[in-house]
């Protein structure tokens, strides 16, 4: 799997990292038990901090989404992925809310944005246990 | 002593080497300094290279012909003239790189040459290093099979072995230095065999291990051709380490056994030359296949390179090892510390060979 990280945007560079990984979990291309590269060679690699990418694996290992064993390295959560929490439904809550009210201020009406979302969830999606069924 | 004619081949293959090592280079890199894509086939660009190519053959070639005349005319023997042949070599190439160089970043402020944005995308892959994997160092096991002939040999025949061991030769390949027969001057080829394989599969390590760089907009076509460049170059170093390998067999057979001097003599001499001829072929093989150097940001930002060109220093990149600017292998990022260690412990190497060698 590629991962893909901008130097310029503003989007902080852990956030990107975190945020690639998560969809390729969600999009099948990382699978449960995969093992992703170290710290350092991810680090070096992408020309970034090594705590930046370790920022973006503790990050995902509180949330559930990996496992980082001492021996095996940094590996995908094979035993499950996390259910959805109330903390979830807040952020995502928060997210979306931000999201439509721009929409709607362009001009974007509820029919259009939910077939965007769709879109958007329809392409991402292609792991069945991505959806905490 | 070696005839003249073999004198004049090494010499001339390196003169060639020094002289078309432009063309040789990764053609994003002119004297030290990047040059964007849309101007590497630019005819001032091409005609630095073929200046510089010429003016070092016919100057070295001159010089080392005036040197040898006069070396010989006062009656000095040819230990004195391959010194001077090759300081000669070394001070022509030092002095045209100096003149190309300035020449090149000239240019380079006339046409506003710039390296290509560092801060802008970067894409990775997170298999690349398990599928660079694809040249197993178990390969090495050849060179071991060498070493292990060549000791179970010589513990076979020990009784064919003479009592003394020529261990020197001067410059007229005559034996000037003996050594009683011992555990240690029969085996001390294969000692410095093993530190050597060990150092290859060193290399070998770091070249399976160094930082993937692909083109953002490319990046599956750039991944395919940065794991095939890596594999030729795990091939080509295997194939080059092998030869080192057998030839200190060779020299240690000839030695055990009073194989014919002569020959054994003749091919240790050639065998440099056969090894930069080796090398320039390799490099015009992957410049065939239209490879113009690598991707690294390292490689492209020309003020990270320092001292002309030649050593990389970056306290921003956290990458120890970088592409060469030569375009073949890798050098040490020197504002690594790791980088100074590694360093050490290469020019250690040999140094503590030679001391273990002289307490035996």
């Amino acid at each position: 799997m590629f991962i893909e990280i901008d130097m310029q945007s503003e989007i902080p560079l852990y956030t990107q990292l975190a945020d690639q990984l998560i969809e390729g979990i969600a999009s099948g291309q990382l699978k449960p038990g995969d093992p992703l590269p170290s710290v350092r060679s991810l680090g070096a690699d992408l020309g970034i901090n090594l705590h930046t990418v370790n920022k973006a694996y503790q990050t995902l290992k509180q949330e559930g989404f990996l496992d980082i064993h001492r021996k095996q390295g940094v590996i995908v959560r094979s035993g499950g992925m996390p259910p959805i929490t109330d903390e979830f439904l807040r952020r995502m809550g928060r997210q979306v809310k931000s999201l439509a009210a721009e929409a709607a201020i362009r001009g974007m009406n509820e029919e259009d944005f939910v077939r965007k979302c769709t879109e958007t969830y329809r392409s991402t999606i292609n792991f069945s246990g991505g959806d905490g069924s | 002593m070696i005839s003249w004619f073999m004198l004049g081949v090494i010499n001339l293959v390196v003169i060639l080497a020094l002289a078309l090592h432009p063309y040789i280079a990764a053609k994003a890199v002119l004297f030290g300094v990047y040059v964007p894509e849309s101007d590497r086939s630019d005819p001032l660009v091409t005609g630095m290279r073929r200046r510089f190519a010429l003016s070092v053959f016919f100057a070295a070639v001159l010089g080392d012909a005036a040197a040898a005349r006069v070396v010989v005319a006062s009656g000095g023997s040819d230990e004195v003239l391959m010194p001077v042949l090759f300081a000669i070599q070394i001070l022509t190439v030092v002095i045209a790189y100096v003149r190309f160089r300035k020449a090149a970043l000239q240019l380079k402020k006339d046409r506003g040459w710039e390296s290509p944005a560092q801060a802008g995308k970067r894409v990775v892959n997170l298999q690349f290093h398990e599928r660079s994997k694809s040249f197993n160092s178990a390969w090495y096991a050849v060179h071991l099979l060498i070493v292990a002939v060549s000791v179970i040999g010589a513990i076979v025949m020990w009784d064919r072995i003479p009592e003394t061991l020529v261990t020197h030769y001067n410059g007229r390949w005559e034996a000037d230095g003996w050594s009683e027969k011992s555990t240690g001057s029969v085996f001390q080829f294969n000692f410095i065999q093993l530190g050597m394989i060990v150092l290859f599969l060193l290399i070998h390590a770091t070249v399976r291990h160094a930082k993937q760089v692909l083109d953002p907009a490319q990046p599956e076509k750039s991944m395919a051709r940065e794991i095939r460049f890596r594999k030729q170059n795990a091939v080509f170093l295997w194939a080059l380490s092998l030869m080192v390998v057998a030839l200190f067999s060779l020299i240690q057979g000839s030695i055990l056994y009073n194989w014919n001097h002569e020959t054994v003599i003749a091919i240790s001499i050639i065998f440099p030359a056969a090894v930069i001829l080796f090398l320039i072929l390799f490099m015009i093989y992957l410049s065939k296949q239209g490879w113009e150097g690598p991707n690294d940001p390292a490689f492209l930002e020309d003020n990270k390179w320092k001292a002309g060109g030649l050593f990389y220093y970056s306290k921003e990149d956290p990458a120890l090892l970088v592409p060469k600017r030569i375009g073949l292998g890798y050098t040490i990022n020197f504002a690594h510390p790791i980088g100074w260690v590694i360093l050490g412990v290469i020019l250690a190497a040999p140094l503590l060979i030679v001391i273990i060698s002289l307490a035996n």
